[in-house]
């Protein structure tokens, strides 16, 4: 335990002395420069005025049954659109439904759990961009809406299944197909797209931390007094960037590897960033692609307004700054478990069918 | 009927005691407290549940933490759709069931399910439900259901009413109603004690009609020719026995001696002068009879004669206002009602109904009364004969509990006494608490009927007045003025 304190204290001390030196990335040798847009590691940001923009969030929901003849998958996506004025949202809309239906996949019999868990959380995600295309395709046509930035809850970064089974890998390629007219798509509309990642266990950050600060000390020897390998080694993202960053800043973009088909990556690149909204809450990890004929300072420019459009809508709680929308759709999407065993009720009662059957661990007729 | 909401499902609803419906958003404005609803149970059966609370929801809001205000740049509702997450759940209590095709009415047997919509109940059911009676009393209306509540007669009347609230909830106006509800059936004999001469005001229209008579205070006289020793010893109550008896044998000699022709002197006159009484007896009696002499309500004739004031159809409105001694108010009542109630009994006059104001007066519950024994006889027995009461007062926990718990159908008005509101649940059956706790808040006309009258008890707003009343009441500031002005002319 005084391990654990000890090494807490100075995780405290090295953030603060790298806060307060927000040091200057430019000086950085060009191999790590690339990694990043910025010109500073850490940026102070002033919450926008969103005063007749419109801003969605996109959330799913999924859950999962393996019953005695079949196993299925429970899915449904959202997206919220509130419209705001300096004093309240003056509408909000949903699609494709306010309680969209479920949808409801079997799957085939003789996956493993591990295919099972990967077919359901690739088809989970394919859901939700397939809400985000309509809404960027036929919602905004329909309605001649516009939606000023569209969150989606999560990474867009869903990596390629270790399986055999045809079905899964079809189903990655499908995601990835969507996810690049998705962001296609936004581009031509003019629509800012950006992922939020509630809870990051990533240390991609932590990492590159580890590059840069060896030149860092070289300018700042008083950092040599501490012990940063440790530190770093011993921390991730989240629990840094919370010492790190204060309420209304954001950390360094850092450039984020993730195969795509190659006419793609020739246009657009996956970024992220940290961005504290909360005084004391962990920041939010933000994930957005960028096109790469961009020039750094609209790239940087780009980050700015999209960090300082996410800022006031996550301004509501001391220590809770997920972005608005993103709490509605969420909400909204979640599947509960009345609802799962109020449509399997409806399903065996209509099929009566043996299949539909939950294991005997949850039919027995007590409760011990 | 449209569609008000849907039965949810939560760990107490719904059950045989309560029933939770989501309003749907269209049918806010449908829904109030006290309303019937009306929920199928089958194709055949509706349950009746009325709406005991209403109350909203808000997801949003339901953790809710102070510092939000503190950060928020904008309100909270400025960044969340929080008005999205607003339900209004209505929280009903299941009455009854009625089976449509009998029109059957039981109770709940078994709870109605989850999902069933629940509709306004439309007039038609209601009025089966509540018993109403479509030739019956109009007195007011169902506000919430637009529902005519008409009171079968012999319900309401047979086994005795009680019209109780505070003084200015409106009494006297559901009296009034009442009275000309009473008119238009015709049937009925009535006789109105009225200490305070309100009803010549509140029914000046039918004041000239021949089916309305007015008695004054004043020109009400006892015919003491008429009285026996008993009852005249029941305007005495202290009198013993042996002095009843020397009374007797002084009437009888007084009535020899002035052949049906004497007066309360003449009693007094024979026992200072007679020579055989007892002297204590004879003082004692002088005394008591001194005492109702001082009431000038005594003479050697009746007035008016008890024969011409009841008909059926007949109101008899007796007008104590020239009267402030309660006794004499008191003997008064003793002596009509009384005389009235044997004249029913051995069918002399129509089927009659008593009704008194201030009934705290004429029957406490603590104090000595002349007239208390006759109206709990009537209380107790009168259904048998055909003569019912209806008691009003604004004191109910000064009432004779005799009197009071013998009438099974009561119409409540604005109580906000806690004594009076405890003693009403216990005397009045079928009154639930949420019911009582109401009391002190209804509204000026609004009144809850509970008892025999009507199968739930049930709260509705007394109808408008047919008949205008003669003038506005003055209020404090116009009376005092007034008064000034007079005051002023004749000062200089």
């Amino acid at each position: 335990m005084k391990e654990i304190s000890t090494i807490n204290q100075q995780k405290i001390e090295f953030c603060s002395v790298l806060r307060d030196l927000n040091p200057i990335l430019a000086s950085l040798p060009p191999h790590l420069q690339t990694s990043t847009c910025d010109l500073k590691m850490f940026s102070l940001l002033q919450p926008s005025d969103i005063s007749g923009l419109t801003i969605g969030g996109i959330d799913g929901g999924y859950s999962s049954r393996l019953l005695l003849g079949f196993d299925i998958f429970l899915f449904r996506a959202i997206a919220v659109f509130s419209t705001y004025s300096p004093s309240k949202i003056l509408k909000t809309s949903y699609f494709p439904a306010k309680t969209p239906s479920l949808e409801i996949a079997v799957s085939d019999v003789g996956l493993s759990t591990l295919d099972f868990e990967n077919m359901g959380s690739i088809r989970r995600a394919i859901t939700e961009l397939e809400v985000a295309n309509k809404v960027i395709t036929e919602y905004l046509d329909l309605r001649s809406k516009k939606i000023d930035l569209l969150l989606l809850d999560g990474s867009p970064v869903v990596n390629k299944p270790i399986t055999k089974n045809d079905k899964i890998l079809n189903y990655y390629i499908s995601y990835v197909s969507i996810l690049t007219r998705l962001v296609r798509k936004a581009n031509e509309n003019g629509v800012k797209l950006a992922w939020i990642v509630k809870d990051s266990r990533s240390n991609l950050f932590t990492k590159l931390l580890g590059r840069i600060t060896p030149f860092i000390i070289e300018e700042n020897p008083h950092l040599f007094s501490l012990d940063y390998r440790q530190i770093l080694k011993r921390s991730r993202d989240m629990d840094l960037l919370y010492y790190l960053l204060l309420a209304n800043t954001r950390s360094m973009v850092f450039y984020r590897q993730y195969s795509m088909p190659k006419q793609f990556a020739q246009d657009f690149a996956l970024y992220s960033f940290y961005l504290k909204t909360a005084p004391f809450d962990i920041p939010l990890r933000i994930e957005l692609f960028q096109s790469l004929h961009q020039s750094r300072e609209e790239r940087i420019k780009e980050v700015q307004i999209l960090s300082e459009l996410i800022l006031p809508v996550s301004q509501y709680n001391r220590t809770y700054g997920v972005p608005a929308p993103i709490v509605e759709a969420d909400a909204r999407a979640r599947i509960r478990e009345t609802e799962v065993e109020s449509l399997l009720q409806l399903l065996r009662k209509r099929y009566n069918s043996l299949g539909l059957w939950t294991k005997r661990r949850e039919r027995a007729p007590w409760k011990l | 009927m449209s569609n008000i909401g849907i039965v949810i499902s939560t760990p107490t609803s719904p059950s045989l005691e309560i029933i939770e419906i989501i309003i749907e958003k269209n049918a806010m404005h449908k829904i109030e407290r006290g309303q019937f609803l009306c929920i199928p149970l089958t194709e055949n059966i509706q349950i009746i549940a009325i709406v005991t609370n209403i109350r909203k929801t808000n997801a949003y809001y339901e953790t809710f933490d102070p510092n939000v205000q503190e950060i928020a740049s904008r309100n909270y509702e400025g960044i969340f759709p929080t008005g999205e997450w607003e339900n209004t759940v209505a929280e009903l209590k299941p009455l009854g069931q009625v089976e449509i095709n009998t029109k059957a009415i039981s109770r709940v047997k078994v709870p109605v399910s989850p999902g069933t919509r629940a509709k306004v109940a439309s007039p038609q059911l209601l009025s089966t439900f509540l018993g109403l009676d479509d030739s019956g009393l109009y007195l007011g209306n169902l506000s919430s259901n637009n529902v005519r509540i008409k009171l079968n007669i012999s319900k309401l009347l047979r086994k005795h009413l009680a019209i109780l609230a505070i003084s200015g909830a409106g009494k006297s106006y559901a009296t009034s109603i009442l009275l000309e509800e009473l008119y238009n059936y015709g049937k009925l004999g009535i006789l109105v004690i009225d200490p305070h001469g309100e009803y010549t005001q509140i029914l000046p229209e039918i004041e000239k009609d021949p089916r309305v008579q007015i008695i004054n205070s004043s020109f009400i006289s006892i015919g003491v020719p008429s009285l026996t020793a008993w009852q005249l010893s029941e305007f005495m109550p202290e009198i013993s026995i042996v002095q009843a008896r020397v009374l007797n044998d002084v009437i009888e000699s007084v009535k020899k001696e002035k052949n049906e022709e004497y007066a309360l002197q003449d009693l007094i006159y024979y026992l200072d002068n007679s020579e055989t009484i007892n002297s204590r007896t004879k003082d004692a009696l002088i005394g008591w009879l001194l005492s109702l002499q001082r009431t000038f309500l005594f003479s050697n004739q009746s007035n008016p004669s008890l024969d011409e004031i009841i008909e059926p159809g007949q109101i008899t409105i007796v007008d104590l206002s020239g009267i402030q001694n309660i006794r004499s108010r008191q003997i008064i009542t003793h002596y009509l009602i009384g005389n009235l109630y044997y004249k029913r009994m051995r069918g002399e006059i129509p089927p009659i109904l008593f009704i008194i104001e201030e009934a705290h007066q004429f029957c406490p519950e603590t104090s000595r009364s002349i007239s208390k024994r006759i109206i709990e006889t009537i209380a107790r027995e009168g259904r048998k004969f055909y003569a019912s009461l209806c008691l009003i007062s604004q004191r109910p926990v000064n009432m004779s509990v005799t009197a009071l718990s013998q009438c099974n159908s009561n119409l409540i008005m604005r109580i906000r006494n806690p004594y009076d509101q405890d003693f009403i649940g216990r005397i009045s059956e079928g009154i639930d608490r949420s019911a009582l706790k109401s009391l002190p808040d209804l509204e000026i006309g609004e009144a809850l009927i509970v008892g025999e009258a009507i199968n739930y008890p049930t709260f509705l707003k007394i109808r408008t007045r047919r008949f205008r009343s003669k003038d506005h009441l003055p209020d404090l500031e116009e009376k005092a003025a007034e008064y000034k002005e007079r005051w002023s002319k004749n000062r200089y």
